[in-house]
């Protein structure tokens, strides 16, 4: 299996007065192509500190973070923004939806980044749109959705570039146990069929029944990896 | 792409757009016509002067100095020889007390040249052969005398050997001018009727001309319309500088009101902001959407003001603001009961560029400093 993630003797900190914080202590994972994997663990053991140090939206303090071959902490802004936009997809909590922009806008929002061409971009985004079962809400803005159904919008979002990696932060939080399911079954349906490496952080049992490897981190470490 | 997003936070701004744009279309109406409104103004009251009075410019006896009346009596000579007459206007000058209703008033008595065509002013009612001791004055004066056409007007003069003369005058004409300067404080009689009453036949203190200059002695000084316009430009400009002042507000207005906007939209969107960072939106095309869109609104409010302001504007520069009576004695040249606008090119254009200028700056500004957050922190 081809390896996209590679994270060696990795340490973040966080500046507290005159002292520092470490959030992540001396961690090494590796992730492979088609992984449906989780960092669980309980509230501030650094989940979501890890998940967004692999998604290049932080970077490590020290150590070595690689992804899709790429050293996180050498990226300028510019490259860590390109890697975003062309490998990795986010889905988040809160959804992070943009709330003056239509279902089908938010969904395309990705594909304006990567200059994908109209047409080309119409069918990716009516294809994502039908994989999450929004299809008659297209035209409806956040607003005007359920949180199960915004959060559909997120994965939908996510996953229309078919990128390598799809990071999810607590994407059930805030979800009933119906619509959670519902959730996390698109999303075993889609690693499935377009293989991309899915890479959760919780602490939901719902979502640790589904996950084939599970990342157990207390207190910024890693002390279990099943 | 850029313009695409800015386009679509615009639209999706929904009702906080709208209204941005309308109060941005409402501060660019206001601007250009209460500018107009001055600019008509001046534009009025100059035209005025010009035809009733200045012409072209004025020869002025090198004494003359209308500031001070004492002068008068030795700032006159003999009409220069070889001036066309039809390219001129003469005027003799002196002061003098008249007696409305009892009461003792100075005045300055302006003789004019009876058969002139070359000005406005209305100089046929003194036609000195059909009868003499008439005299007209500007329907200010008249108001402010209580005076009325037909009246008789006891008029007391000094003549060039210094004695004191006085006669009843019919008051022949009440003329509407929108110049001030030839109608307070004065009244007209007839060239030939002053020449005899000072007896000073021939003289003149100035005269106005029009067309090709002719080279006179010293004892003649040419006033340029610019010259004898300076009073009003300066007085014009001492009140411009409180349009200007409104103009700067009003603009200010604009910018706080859209800065106001704008800060309080991007922080509010914040954490939009960040998981556009997150989706792959680089600062550099943050920065651009945002300040995009501040702009697009700006070009909006042009198209919408365009729209309700240009009737609304035609139809003021056509009928005029109306102006209450007591603003006849305000004192100010360029009107009579209305002021009309006249819109320059110029500034139209330069209010829709600096209102643009302005909206790119306090678009930009709140943005950059978002931009320049890492997506962590923008997310939270």
């Amino acid at each position: 299996m081809e390896q996209l993630i590679s994270i060696r003797n990795m340490f973040k900190d966080y500046p507290i007065g005159l002292g520092k914080f470490t959030a992540l202590k001396d961690i090494n994972l590796d992730f492979e192509a088609g992984e449906f994997s989780g960092i669980v663990g309980p509230s501030g053991s650094g989940k979501t500190t890890l998940l967004n140090i692999i998604g290049s939206l932080d970077v490590q303090s020290k150590g070595e973070v690689k992804v899709m071959g790429r050293e996180v902490s050498e990226l300028t802004r510019k490259e860590a923004a390109r890697l975003r936009s062309e490998h990795i997809g986010f889905i988040f909590q809160t959804y992070n939806l943009l709330p003056v922009y239509t279902v089908f806008e938010n969904v395309e929002f990705p594909l304006l980044l990567m200059d994908v061409k109209p047409g080309i971009r119409k069918e990716m985004v009516d294809k994502a749109i039908e994989w999450v079962g929004l299809k008659d809400k297209r035209k409806s803005r956040p607003a005007q959705l359920s949180g199960g159904e915004c959060q559909r919008v997120a994965i939908a979002r996510a996953i229309v570039k078919e990128p390598q990696i799809v990071l999810a932060d607590e994407p059930t939080a805030n979800l009933d146990a119906e619509n959670s399911h519902h959730i996390l079954r698109t999303m075993v349906e889609l690693n499935e069929k377009l293989k991309t490496t899915f890479i959760f952080s919780t602490h939901d049992a719902k979502v640790i029944e589904y996950l084939r490897r599970k990342i157990t981190l207390v207190d910024g470490r890693v002390v279990e990896d099943n | 792409m850029v313009l695409k997003l800015a386009w679509r936070n615009l639209v999706g701004g929904g009702v906080r757009s709208l209204l941005n744009v309308f109060i941005l279309s409402v501060v660019l109406v206001t601007i250009i016509g209460f500018h107009g409104l001055f600019v008509g103004w001046q534009r009025n009251a100059e035209n005025g002067m010009i035809r009733w009075h200045i012409a072209d410019g004025q020869y002025w006896q090198k004494d003359y100095d209308p500031y001070d009346p004492f002068s008068f009596d030795v700032a006159r000579s003999a009409m220069p020889k070889g001036i066309n007459d039809a390219a001129s206007v003469e005027f003799l000058i002196d002061q003098g007390v008249i007696y409305p209703q009892g009461r003792m008033k100075n005045i300055i008595l302006k003789g004019v040249e009876e058969e002139q065509v070359l000005l406005e002013l209305p100089t046929e009612y003194l036609r000195f052969k059909e009868g003499r001791y008439k005299l007209m004055l500007g329907y200010r004066t008249a108001k402010k005398l209580g005076l009325s056409e037909g009246d008789r007007l006891m008029l007391r003069w000094r003549d060039v050997h210094g004695s004191f003369d006085a006669r009843e005058f019919e008051i022949v004409h009440i003329f509407t001018s929108p110049v001030l300067t030839i109608d307070q404080g004065q009244v007209w009689l007839g060239l030939e009727q002053m020449r005899e009453m000072l007896d000073a036949p021939g003289e003149v203190t100035y005269f106005s001309y029009r067309g090709l200059r002719p080279k006179l002695g010293a004892g003649w000084i040419w006033k340029t319309q610019d010259e004898l316009l300076s009073e009003f430009r300066a007085l014009f400009a001492a009140k411009m500088a409180g349009v200007s002042f409104m103009y700067v507000l009003l603009l200010f207005l604009a910018m706080i009101a859209v800065f106001d906007t704008q800060v309080l939209a991007m922080f509010k969107r914040r954490r939009e902001i960040g998981m556009m960072m997150a989706l792959g939106l680089r600062s550099g095309q943050i920065i651009k959407v945002f300040t995009l869109e501040g702009l697009l609104s700006g070009l909006l409010a042009v198209g919408l003001g365009a729209l309700w302001g240009t009737p609304l504007l035609l139809r003021f520069s056509k009928y005029g603001l109306r102006l209450p009576e007591m603003m006849d004695n305000y004192g100010i040249d360029g009107f009579l009961d209305a002021m009309y606008p006249q819109y320059s090119l110029k500034i139209v254009v330069l209010t829709i560029v600096l209102i643009n200028l302005i909206l790119l700056v306090v678009s930009y500004l709140p943005v950059r400093s978002i931009s320049k957050m890492s997506p962590v922190s923008a997310l939270k």
